[in-house]
């Protein structure tokens, strides 16, 4: 590599970290709690604790159910309807019109085998602080385009940094930290005057070549978890647009096939339905059922969302749309390639479908990353110091450094 | 200044062990995905590579100022 097109490379890994090392350290951060989410959460919550109850007690219709979260709120109607896995609870969405924000939307938690109330579903927890500032900073779909950004200069970063570690490596063993030994003193001050034509004592260089080579070793290893969680995290920040896409195209077909049928005003019997899904799609469990006419079905359907049973196919759902008004099935869909993209980006992003080795490890990732970040950021500033005087150093310091680099 | 003489290193010797990090962190990645079980075992066995390859380094490949005389 020639030294011109090595200082272009290391000018853009200098200035695409440094633009987006802020938000990447809030990231890391508040990623760190959100591996586990789960865990922390369980033990916030209140006790949410289901009675005691005979084993096999009938569970009521999903119907009854719904009945009882639109008499808790009167006026709204059924949005979706999800379900808890490990336990008989339902969680029923309910809001004044289809399209309800999320501000006036209400999440009621309903005991399948009473049809009874086991609590409200409240998002000002702290876990949901952290995922909000997290996702968008507070800022909206804004935020999250803007996080993603970044996280395309981090991917910037990170081809540049394997680019710049090549040279550095020309000389030294794959793992090398240069560290202070015990005798230093006298062995270093003899070395001042050979290493350090720019005045930094030659303890502060070695420390600077301690951390140099620990940001290379980090870097350099983590490299592969590093791209997979930025490129998924940037796949979720267009998540809205994906999704919105994909509705777009799936209602652009059925509507085709329905003329623009209005939604209807009874819908058929929600237990049916789920009933009708499930024998479509033998091996597979609703994971949640979207109400006519709000944004993950039709207007004239209602969109049963089935998921498998490993890691990976849990995340691909296939919906089945059933007709409102008849209760038969009109369609499964499959999933488009770009959203079984975004789906499969979610766990390859927090870390969370490995159980508990795995949660630990991505924490050890997660701060290994922050030590990457933290140690880019003090060789820049210590960079600072040593060569602000005169901007002609700078280029002199960038070809010591990488003398002997040319291959 | 007194230099060790290490011949350069090809690219490929700098690579070859990131590289193979890199598809073992992959391979852990993957295998989560596909089941729970073994695959599991498999995926932590993954991500364990780069995190024991930081501890091999800092027991193995420390070079102290006074042990080798080349910081340059």
């Amino acid at each position: 590599m020639s030294n011109r097109s090595l200082k272009v490379w290391i000018w853009l890994h200098k200035w695409t970290s440094l633009v987006c090392t802020v938000f990447m350290l809030m990231l890391c951060l508040t990623g760190l709690p959100l591996i586990f989410h789960d865990e922390i959460e369980s033990l916030l919550e209140e006790d949410q604790a289901l009675p005691e109850m005979p084993a096999g007690t009938p569970l009521k219709s999903l119907d009854e159910a719904l009945q009882t979260a639109l008499d808790t709120y009167p006026g709204e109607r059924g949005l979706f309807m999800s379900f808890d896995v490990d336990r008989p609870v339902v969680n029923v969405t309910t809001g004044p019109v289809a399209r309800s924000t999320l501000e006036q939307m209400h999440i009621t938690s309903i005991d399948l085998r009473t049809a009874e109330i086991v609590g409200a579903i409240t998002d000002d927890g702290i876990m949901h602080f952290i995922l909000d500032l997290h996702t968008d900073m507070f800022l909206g779909p804004w935020g999250e385009y803007f996080l993603g950004l970044m996280g395309f200069l981090m991917i910037l970063a990170i081809v540049s940094g394997v680019v710049v570690y090549t040279p550095f490596m020309r000389r030294l063993d794959f793992g090398t930290l240069r560290v202070r030994g015990r005798r230093d003193s006298a062995a270093l001050a003899g070395d001042v005057k050979t290493i350090s034509p720019t005045g930094g004592t030659s303890v502060k260089r070695v420390a600077r070549k301690t951390w140099l080579d620990l940001h290379n070793l980090l870097g350099i290893v983590t490299m592969m978890w590093l791209t997979v969680v930025t490129v998924t995290g940037i796949i979720q920040t267009i998540s809205t647009p994906l999704v919105d896409l994909w509705r777009w195209q799936q209602l652009s077909e059925l509507t085709q096939i329905y003329g623009g049928k209005e939604t209807p005003d009874t819908f058929s019997s929600l237990h049916e339905v789920v009933e009708t899904a499930k024998s479509a799609s033998p091996g597979m469990r609703p994971q949640f059922v979207a109400f006519p006419g709000v944004r993950f079905s039709s207007d004239h359907h209602y969109a049963v969302w089935l998921r498998g049973a490993t890691p990976a196919t849990s995340q691909l759902l296939t919906p089945a749309l059933i007709d409102a008004e008849t209760g038969e099935l009109t369609a499964m869909r499959t999933m488009p390639w770009y959203m079984t993209a975004l789906r499969l980006s979610s766990p390859l992003h927090f870390g969370d479908y490995g159980g508990m080795p795995m949660k630990v490890l991505w924490a050890i990732l997660d701060i290994l990353a922050i030590v990457i970040l933290v140690s880019g950021l003090y060789l820049w500033l210590g960079k600072m110091k040593t060569v602000r005087p005169e901007t002609e150093t700078k280029s002199s310091a960038h070809s010591a450094q990488f003398s002997g680099s040319r291959s | 200044m007194k230099h060790r003489r290490i011949t350069a290193k090809t690219n490929w010797q700098i690579f070859a062990i990131p590289l193979l990090l890199a598809i073992l962190t992959l391979v852990g990645l993957i295998a989560g995905l596909l089941d729970d079980g073994l695959f599991d075992v498999l995926s932590w066995a993954g991500l364990f590579f780069p995190v024991a390859a930081i501890l091999w380094a800092f027991k193995y490949r420390r070079i102290t100022s006074e042990k080798d005389g080349n910081l340059g």
